[in-house]
């Protein structure tokens, strides 16, 4: 007799027309979350991905919006590259077909009258509107050819009149703006601005709106255009600007010709400056913030496997919905090969359907999330000036890839079930016991947390700009979510017989945690993913408490002197927006002043990578200025003859480069290489890619360097802080003058933020524990009806029946919830002492705060208890079976 | 004992049972009989008081089950009557002591009595040697046996039985029947028998034929 098999597909493809999208469309709400879970999932991996990408889009694209086609660009230590080696480089170049357009970057603030009255001491607020100024050589640039500058944005329609050009030349506070901050400020040509750059307040005028290029791209907003000398005055920088743009004119483009040009612009650098071709010059900026991003990658993942626990469990709902229909389908012929191929489908659709609104969600909050990353990595990098995210074909992909994967991987374990389903016993009885040993690897368990603890003793992988990645931090994690899960869910039975031995008394709590004694697969399951959202959501508390209890220290001690003073605009470390000496000289003037200490942060390139230079008055140490030491300084007697100064180093700096108290480092500069001794080391929370603090009169000597970034006044005891204070503030209306308290209070606030997302991810980790819970029990009592309609005719009432699974939903979450509180422990440590010194380099004290731990504890509890008994309630309102 | 008055029920627009009445003397046994479809286990479900019938009275022992709230006909489910099922339905994560104990805990039985009347209960069906016995540790025979003691325990007035040995194979099928009509007849429990099976019957004083939700009945079984 032969046998026709399989279905064929347009067959199956209608059983599964008339019986899986039947079931979908009767049951909208119970569709229409499964698609929302897996939306959720895609959208947060998305958004974050986008907002990234933005944020580095931010600077990285800024050069070629301004002069096109840039081969080279020439930068020298601190971006300051003095006007007169150009003549150098035109001698060496003169045999090459080439164009150089020096550049000067001012950044600066549009104030306008709005923010005039914001609080000035608010941390978290610029006040006014970011601008970015391109000083560039405007007549110079007119005589590239322009096949060259193809993306350009000046010069077309509008000001291409040479007589235009001149008349701009001639007006020294002349600037083109961007059509959307025009837009957005409302200004016309010859409007006036009110324009802040360092501490000095400019009135500029309006002259022109930057065109649309060539190419169609739009001006960043925040770009603005001025002739070279007159952004040169503006900056108060006549013979520096920030970079050169190098241009090749020429036909013949090879690689030959390339390195030709790039060994005749590196040859009279002495070490002045380096040459960076476009695509490398890009690759730094991502590069610098690598591990950063690839930091919030994750925790974009870990947002996804929560989503896929949850779909896992409503695919589970679904089929045991569905079982008798499965069992149906297969008496009627169908092999479970074809029972998996029609789950299949549903799974692919609702991948595809999750896809697509993840995308359109994630799109949506990338424009949110876009903002806190682009404000993280400007206080911890680089400034950007990105805005908005844009959504690209590989975005949509992976988007869509990763809802049908996640849908595919999250159903996998309830299709096994499904395509196990007995026809007899399910047509029989409507019901089926589903065996497995899946969670009944404790071994493996106890195996993975021994592996994880051996991993945590590795070094963190190195990227080639010297940040760290702690990979195998995250792999320990990883290895003690999965082990402690795993030997949580075997436990469930010990401890449930222990506890049924103290309850068996009482009639429903003998019941519900009786229960445990015999646990099944998905009591083990919503147990494991209890576990893990409660241990994960608490190591976040154990490592915002380490970092509170740090970071207040170090602020307390950071912060001794009585007033700090910066730029209105400055905005963290990578800010460009400086004091220059002659404030700081009329600073010092002011009565009733004990000492002025200054800092300047000025980026340099070290070995190759990014650090902070810092330029300070090291005659003020210890007596006012105050250090978190790591190492205590050494005698200044021991330091070596060859030494030409000391240095004091940050935490980060050892872990990045292994210099540590008491060596020399050699710093390079245009003036030469200067042998620096190490003489202490100091905890430093606000920077994560390496401080070396010296005496500002070397930044002075080796790097021209002579405006500040900040400053702080000591007061003498008899000086009013608040009447002092408030003079200050009238006289310099340009500064930002904050007093200690204000300041202590704000950076704290700015702490607070900066970790919102973890508080984020708390909610979303409790959210999710307890959904997963009710789902979990909801799949528990459905699967087991017959033991509710067994109660029900032994005569338990229906609130008897929910307090029944209350009671057992309870014992679930008191035993993850003990379980996860070691766990987060274990993952607190790791978090302080390996992950989090191996990112960013910061020793913290390990805290636990033991308040926000048991309140979270006793919080999941309550809500395991409420909604084990809302589902026991719901579930036990079912009617008896009405076959007959 | 049990008084059952005109009772009608509709599922749906479909009239499952079409003005029902009988009644039952105390310790009386009664087979219901009918096809598939016929209102077998609704009749049952009105009796336990698990469904209200749409109309007529149910008497039973005094109490009108059909003036009671479906939380007042638990409580008389809970101490007045014993139920029997065809997939035996001992609760899973309880232990045979512990399910037949579990009526005597919803009685407010002490636990050392709960003890004691649970085993003497287990002997009395033959399976004490299996009190300490997960169901799925059990044969068919066994886990009915532990469901009657079950059922019994709490020396209810009726005894519900769907089916008791439709899952069952002829040998166990036999004696959980012999172990219903000695410990009816010993405790004293009027039983309403679901049955398909003619030969099942015959542990009954009499016969009732339900067929379209219309009742007849048979004359008294002389072997009874």
């Amino acid at each position: 007799m032969q046998i026709e098999r399989p279905v064929a597909k347009k067959a199956l493809l209608e059983v599964w027309l008339k019986t899986s999208l039947r079931h979908w469309l009767r049951h909208k709400l119970q569709s229409a979350t499964l698609i929302a879970i897996l939306a959720l999932g895609v959208a947060s991996f998305l958004s974050i991905r986008m907002a990234n990408r933005a944020a580095i889009k931010g600077f990285s694209g800024f050069t070629e919006t301004v002069t096109g086609q840039v081969d080279f660009t020439l930068e020298a230590q601190g971006d300051r590259f003095s006007v007169s080696w150009l003549s150098e480089l035109r001698d060496s170049l003169e045999q090459h077909p080439v164009e150089l357009a020096p550049i000067l970057e001012v950044p600066a603030l549009v104030v306008y009258p709005a923010f005039e009255q914001s609080n000035p001491s608010d941390l978290l607020r610029i006040p006014g509107e970011p601008l970015r100024i391109l000083g560039i050589d405007l007549i110079g640039i007119q005589n590239l050819n322009n096949q060259n500058i193809s993306a350009s944005l000046l010069f077309t329609e509008e000001i291409d009149e040479e007589q235009d050009i001149f008349s701009i030349v001639r007006d020294p506070l002349a600037l083109f703006v961007s059509p959307r901050l025009a837009s957005k400020l409302g200004l016309t040509i010859e409007e006036t601005i009110e324009v802040l750059i360092d501490d000095q307040k400019f009135s500029l005028s309006v002259k022109g709106i930057l065109p649309t290029s060539r190419s169609g791209v739009d001006a960043p907003k925040d770009l603005a255009i001025m002739d070279l000398p007159a952004a040169m005055a503006l900056a108060g920088k006549p013979d520096i600007v920030s970079r050169v743009e190098v241009m090749v004119e020429a036909d013949d483009r090879s690689e030959v010709v390339l390195d030709r040009i790039r060994n005749a612009l590196t040859e009279p650098s002495a070490g002045r400056w380096r040459v960076l071709q476009t695509e490398q010059q890009e690759e730094t900026g991502a590069a610098m913030t690598s591990a950063f991003r690839l930091n919030l990658t994750i925790l974009s993942l870990i947002s996804l496997l929560v989503g896929l626990y949850l779909i896992s469990q409503s695919i589970d709902a679904a089929v045991i919905q569905r079982r008798k229909e499965i069992g149906i389908l297969r008496a009627l012929g169908l092999i479970p090969q074809e029972i998996k191929r029609l789950w299949l489908i549903d799974l692919t659709v609702f991948g595809f359907l999750g896809g697509i609104f993840g995308i359109l969600m994630g799109w949506a909050s990338s424009q949110i999330v876009v903002v806190a990353i682009a404000r993280t990595v400007n206080a911890l990098y680089t400034e950007t000036t990105a805005r908005s995210a844009q959504l690209n074909t590989t975005d949509c992909l992976i988007g869509m890839g990763l809802g049908i994967a996640g849908s595919l991987i999250a159903g996998s374990l309830p299709l096994r079930v499904a395509t196990q389903t007995n026809p007899a016993k399910i047509i029989a009885s409507g019901r089926q016991e589903i065996g497995g040993s899946r969670f009944h690897y404790q071994w493996l368990g106890w195996l993975l947390l021994g592996l994880g603890y051996v991993s945590s003793l590795a070094s963190p992988v190195i990227f080639s700009n010297g940040q760290a990645f702690p990979v195998f931090g995250y792999l320990t994690a990883l290895c003690w979510l999965l082990g402690g899960a795993l030997t949580v869910a075997g436990l469930i039975a010990p401890l449930g017989k222990w506890l049924h031995r103290s309850v068996s008394q009482h009639l429903t709590a003998g019941l519900g945690i009786g229960k445990l004694r015999l646990p099944g697969n998905r009591h083990r399951l919503a147990v494991s993913g209890l576990f893990v959202a409660i241990g994960m959501a608490a190591s976040m508390s154990i490592l915002i408490g380490s970092f509170e209890t740090t970071i207040t220290h170090w602020l307390k001690t950071r912060f001794q002197a009585d007033i700090y003073i910066a730029s209105r605009a400055f905005s963290g470390a990578s800010s460009q927006h400086f004091i220059r000496v002659a404030t700081i000289e009329q600073l010092a003037k002011e009565p009733g002043i004990d000492a002025v200490s200054t800092q300047r942060y000025l980026p340099i390139q070290f070995q190759g990578k990014q650090i902070y230079l810092v330029g300070i008055r090291t005659e003020l140490v210890g007596e006012y200025e105050k250090f978190l030491w790591i190492d205590t300084l050494l005698d200044l007697g021991d330091m070596p003859d060859e030494a030409k100064t000391w240095a004091i180093i940050n935490e980060t700096y050892f872990y990045r480069f292994g210099y540590e108290t008491g060596n020399i480092v050699y710093l390079e500069s245009s003036k030469g290489s200067h042998p620096v001794w190490i003489r202490g080391m100091k905890a430093d929370y606000g920077n994560d890619q390496g401080a070396l603090l010296i005496d500002q009169k070397y930044l002075e000597s080796w790097y021209d360097v002579y405006d500040f970034s900040n400053t702080t006044l000591y007061l003498s005891a008899e000086t009013d802080t608040d009447v002092f204070s408030a003079r200050l503030k009238e006289r310099f209306p340009e500064l930002a003058i904050r007093e200690q308290e204000a300041l202590l209070k704000n950076a704290l606030q700015v702490f607070k933020e900066t970790f919102a997302v973890t508080y984020a991810l708390k909610v979303l980790g409790l959210f999710v524990a307890v959904i997963g819970l009710a789902l979990a029990l909801l799949n528990i009592l459905r699967e087991d009806v017959t033991s509710l309609h067994t109660l029900r005719a032994l005569g338990v009432t229906r609130a008897e029946r929910a307090s029944i699974t209350a009671f057992e939903g309870t014992g679930m979450t008191v035993i993850a919830s003990l379980g996860g509180i070691l766990l987060s422990f274990a993952l607190g440590w790791l978090l302080v002492f390996v992950i989090n010194r191996q990112s960013f380099g910061w020793t913290l004290q390990y805290a636990i705060p033991w308040g926000d731990i048991l309140s979270l504890g006793a919080l999941l509890i309550i809500l395991g208890a409420v909604v084990s008994w809302l589902v026991g309630w719901l579930a036990g309102n079912q009617k008896p079976m009405q076959e007959e | 004992m049990l008084t059952v008055e005109a009772v009608s029920k509709a599922y749906q627009n479909r009239r499952v049972l079409n003005g029902v009445s009988f009644t039952m003397k105390p310790g009386e046994r009664v087979a219901l009989m009918g096809p598939s479809g016929s209102g077998k286990s609704t009749l049952l479900n009105c009796i336990s008081g698990l469904d209200a019938p749409d109309e007529g009275i149910i008497t039973f022992d005094g109490t009108v089950l059909t003036q009671l709230s479906p939380e007042e006909r638990t409580l008389i489910r809970r101490s007045r009557l014993g139920s029997i099922f065809q997939f035996f339905h001992l609760l899973p994560t309880l232990t045979a002591i512990e399910n037949v104990a579990l009526t005597l805990q919803l009685n407010n039985y002490s636990r050392s009595e709960r003890t004691r009347l649970a085993m003497d209960m287990l002997e009395e069906v033959d399976v004490a040697h299996r009190a300490h016995a997960f169901p799925r540790e059990m044969s068919g025979g066994e886990m009915q046996r532990v469901a009657i003691a079950r059922a019994l325990v709490i020396k209810p007035k009726l005894l519900l039985a769907d089916e008791p040995t439709g899952n069952l194979d002829t040998k166990n099928g036999e004696r959980v029947l012999s172990l219903i009509e000695t410990l009816s007849k010993e405790h004293e429990v009027g039983l309403i028998l679901v049955t398909h099976q003619e030969e099942t019957t015959r542990i009954c004083h009499r016969t009732l034929h339900i067929h379209d939700g219309l009742l007849s009945e048979d004359t008294l079984k002389s072997t009874v």
